[in-house]
């Protein structure tokens, strides 16, 4: 839990890592605003690829952070939100004030058919049978895995 | 009868984590979808924050936590406190409206109302709040007790 920094040049990226609830989210603030503060980067990247857990804390730390960048005079982007960190941000209106960078294809199949501009395997690859992807996800028991087949199917929706 | 459980803490900051860890642990049982279960922890982590960062704002008083899911998959968890209370229900629960200070946006009742599948809330002046939400789990082929 917390933040690294990597400072290249003149951008600085902050790479959050753990739940960013509003406990949290106040340590992530003073360590990234005394960062940004000596550094005075012309571009400042949130990286959330390490981040497990947002709530609307979340939304805040961004736009301070935006605040911020605009009072220094640079710029700020936000990095590989989860789709569920999505779903929390596009409650509000700082998609439009930021943006919203993806380093990776989304984890999941579904989603990363659309977003693979460079896939050069052929299209019939791209139909989605229903993959065990999900098979690191619990705890059943090897009699249940039997009858765990038709269940494959739902753990998509 | 349904299943319940009971919790409560001390509204330190620190014990956010701890509540929604806890109510998920419990709603584990279900065998929800992951997207599920993070959004119940999403809208148990608003109102407990809500409990801490407004109802006990100078002070640090219990957060009552009562959970309870049923065999057709409901959920319902319900939030108390004994704090001041929300003089206007429906002005508080207005998107981007917020007391807290401007690192809060102001969207912990818009998270709870878009993450679970409803909403209420009932306050008192002087005497605390109570946050109730229902989520309805998605049908799984085989149900309640593994």
């Amino acid at each position: 839990m917390g933040v690294r920094f990597v400072l290249k040049d003149d951008h600085l990226t902050a790479i959050l890592s753990g739940e960013i609830d509003h406990h949290a989210a106040s340590g992530m603030r003073e360590e990234i605003d005394r960062k940004a503060g000596q550094a005075k980067p012309k571009l400042l990247t949130l990286d959330f690829s390490q981040v497990t857990f947002m709530d609307s804390s979340g939304i805040g730390l961004i736009m301070g952070r935006y605040r911020l960048m605009q009072a220094l005079r640079g710029s700020l982007t936000v990095l590989d939100l989860s789709q569920q960190m999505k779903r929390v941000v596009n409650l509000s209106g700082v998609g439009q004030l930021v943006p919203l960078e993806n380093s990776r294809p989304p984890r999941k199949p579904k989603a990363s058919a659309k977003s693979k501009p460079k896939e050069t395997i052929p299209e019939t690859v791209e139909q989605e049978p229903p993959q065990p992807e999900e098979e690191s996800r619990d705890i059943y028991s090897h009699s249940e895995w039997e009858n765990q087949e038709k269940k494959e199917v739902m753990v998509h929706e | 009868m349904n299943n319940e459980m009971k919790l409560s803490f001390s509204s330190y900051s620190s014990n956010e984590s701890f509540a929604r860890a806890t109510v998920a642990a419990f709603v584990a049982q279900l065998d929800p979808t992951i997207e599920e279960l993070s959004d119940l922890k999403t809208a148990v982590s608003e109102a407990v924050t809500n409990c801490i960062v407004h109802a006990y704002r100078d002070a640090i008083g219990m957060v009552y936590i009562t959970a309870s899911i049923s065999k057709d998959r409901r959920i319902t968890v319900k939030i108390r406190d004994k704090g001041c209370g929300i003089p206007d229900i429906a002005k508080a629960m207005e998107p981007l409206f917020s007391t807290g200070g401007e690192e809060r946006a102001g969207l912990g009742f818009s998270v709870m109302e878009s993450f679970t599948d409803s909403l209420r809330v009932r306050s008192k002046v002087g005497q605390g709040t109570t946050i109730i939400m229902h989520k309805k789990l998605a049908g799984r082929l085989s149900g309640f007790a593994r």
